[in-house]
């Protein structure tokens, strides 16, 4: 449940994208440089566009005439960027707990709610460890859990496999997709990669210069590399 | 002669060069148990002013430094880099044209009563405006570190900015804030030229230590040089309690 109206110039480029969803998943393919992650930065109300509206779950968080731009902290957004940005001097659980505790939730609550993100996303044991510490695919996991534990309206993933070996990509793959089916939480992911659209079965926006340049219910994308 | 033989050569050069001296300072160190009154009261005044304008220069400085992080302002970066490369004598009469008796802001000021010339409080004026553009730079590096992509994933993850600020961003800038509190401290400890424009060189009230050491060199050079070494062992202190500290934090 998202409805995307925006336009945005920087730099010679234009973005200029409308498009509405309202399944479970959606791909956002196309090459560098093509407008997919500052979508997701628009969305998530990290960039601000010139003109547009966006409404994430019914809600309006932006409207350009209307006037109104939500801050990022008020769209219930979870966004895992490209390089994931986990806190490095935090640990895995004080890393799943920030944004419960910034909340001001009570402790029992964010303990109760970090250990049952923990379950599911298979961290159990490393709660105490440090980032860099970690394995690539653990490092995915705690981002992950992180944006989900707020439980969000919508999930924002930016090339959110783009850094793991083929062997945990093809573990995680199925993963996410069945974490994605049982939190009932809509995701726009961005990738590059074929084989990931079709493992996560999303639907497809292909994008290329700012703008939309074919929809598909299907996932092939034959254009893109 | 080979190319490596050639960089020892140097680095031993240049490390006598400096080191020698230091050690005749230190030389001296045995006189510090007879320090005069007039030293040990120097000492005090110098520990407490240095570290109050260090005080006041980190309060100051750490906002502005993740200003100047944050926002493009080469200008204003500039100019609060000026008084690190004003001599130090200029400096004190800059000051002295501002907050003077006569001054731009000195003659507002003495119409309610406040004089600041020749003052403790012209001190700590002195030595923090010395010390707050070499604690602004490192803080400021400090905070260029931290990426800005992490402060927002914090946001999406509702913290305030100002909670990002101090659970985020502050934690990962501790390096630079450290090292800008031991370079704003060690000049304000070293203060001379500004010091001596501005505040004078009252015994007891304006006279910190490196007044004191030339005050002291017109009557004795014992008392000169053992007034230097217990300088130059409470810099050591603060340095290396201050790289213990920095090098555990990144460690942790």
């Amino acid at each position: 449940m998202l409805e995307l109206r925006i336009f945005k110039s920087f730099g010679g480029f234009e973005l200029s994208l409308e498009l509405e969803f309202d399944g479970s998943c959606l791909a956002l393919v196309g090459e560098n440089g093509s407008g997919k992650s500052t979508t997701l930065r628009c969305i998530a109300g990290l960039e601000t566009p010139e003109r547009g509206r966006i409404a994430v779950a019914g809600r309006v968080v932006f409207d350009s005439e209307l006037g109104v731009n939500f801050p990022p902290q008020k769209r219930s957004v979870g966004y895992v960027p490209q390089g994931l940005e986990l806190f490095p001097h935090m640990s895995v659980y004080e890393n799943i707990a920030f944004g419960l505790r910034v909340r001001g939730i009570p402790r029992a609550e964010v303990e109760r709610r970090v250990s049952e993100a923990v379950e599911v996303l298979g961290l159990g044991g490393l709660e105490r460890r440090r980032i860099p510490q970690l394995s690539g695919g653990q490092r995915q996991r705690v981002a992950l859990a992180r944006a989900l534990v707020i439980e969000p309206e919508l999930l924002l993933l930016d090339e959110p496999f783009s850094a793991l070996d083929a062997a945990t990509k093809r573990s995680l793959l199925p993963e996410l997709r069945r974490l994605l089916e049982d939190s009932g939480i809509p995701a726009v992911v961005v990738s590059h990669d074929r084989s990931e659209v079709e493992a996560l079965r999303a639907k497809v926006v292909e994008m290329r210069g700012g703008r939309v340049v074919s929809r598909s219910r299907l996932a092939v994308v034959e254009a893109t590399a | 002669m080979s190319f490596r033989l050639l960089l020892w050569a140097c680095t031993a050069l240049a490390a006598s060069f400096v080191l020698l001296p230091v050690l005749a300072v230190l030389a001296g160190a045995g006189g510090i148990a007879r320090l005069e009154q007039e030293a040990v009261a120097a000492v005090k005044l110098s520990l407490l002013t240095a570290t109050l304008s260090t005080l006041i220069v980190a309060a100051v400085g750490t906002p502005v430094a993740y200003l100047l992080s944050r926002a493009e302002l080469r200008l204003l970066e500039t100019a609060l880099s000026l008084p690190m490369v004003l001599p130090p004598a200029v400096a004190g009469i800059a000051l002295l044209a501002a907050f003077g008796r006569e001054g731009l802001v000195g003659r507002y000021l003495a119409e309610v009563g406040i004089s600041l010339p020749f003052t403790t409080a012209a001190v700590v004026i002195a030595q923090s405006f010395v010390a707050l553009p070499l604690y602004v730079r490192s803080a400021r590096a400090g905070f260029a570190s931290v990426s800005r992509n992490l402060e927002g994933v914090a946001y999406t993850l509702g913290a305030g900015e100002l909670a990002t600020f101090l659970r985020v961003t502050l934690p990962l800038a501790k390096g630079g804030i450290l090292a800008g509190i031991v370079l704003a401290w060690s000049r304000a400890v070293g203060e001379f030229g500004a010091t001596i424009m501005f505040a004078g060189n009252l015994a007891g009230k304006t006279q910190t230590m490196p007044l004191a050491v030339y005050s002291a060199l017109q009557v004795s050079m014992q008392q000169a040089l053992a007034l230097s070494a217990l300088l130059v062992l409470l810099s050591l202190a603060v340095l290396v309690t201050f790289e213990g500290v920095s090098r555990r934090q990144v460690n942790a």
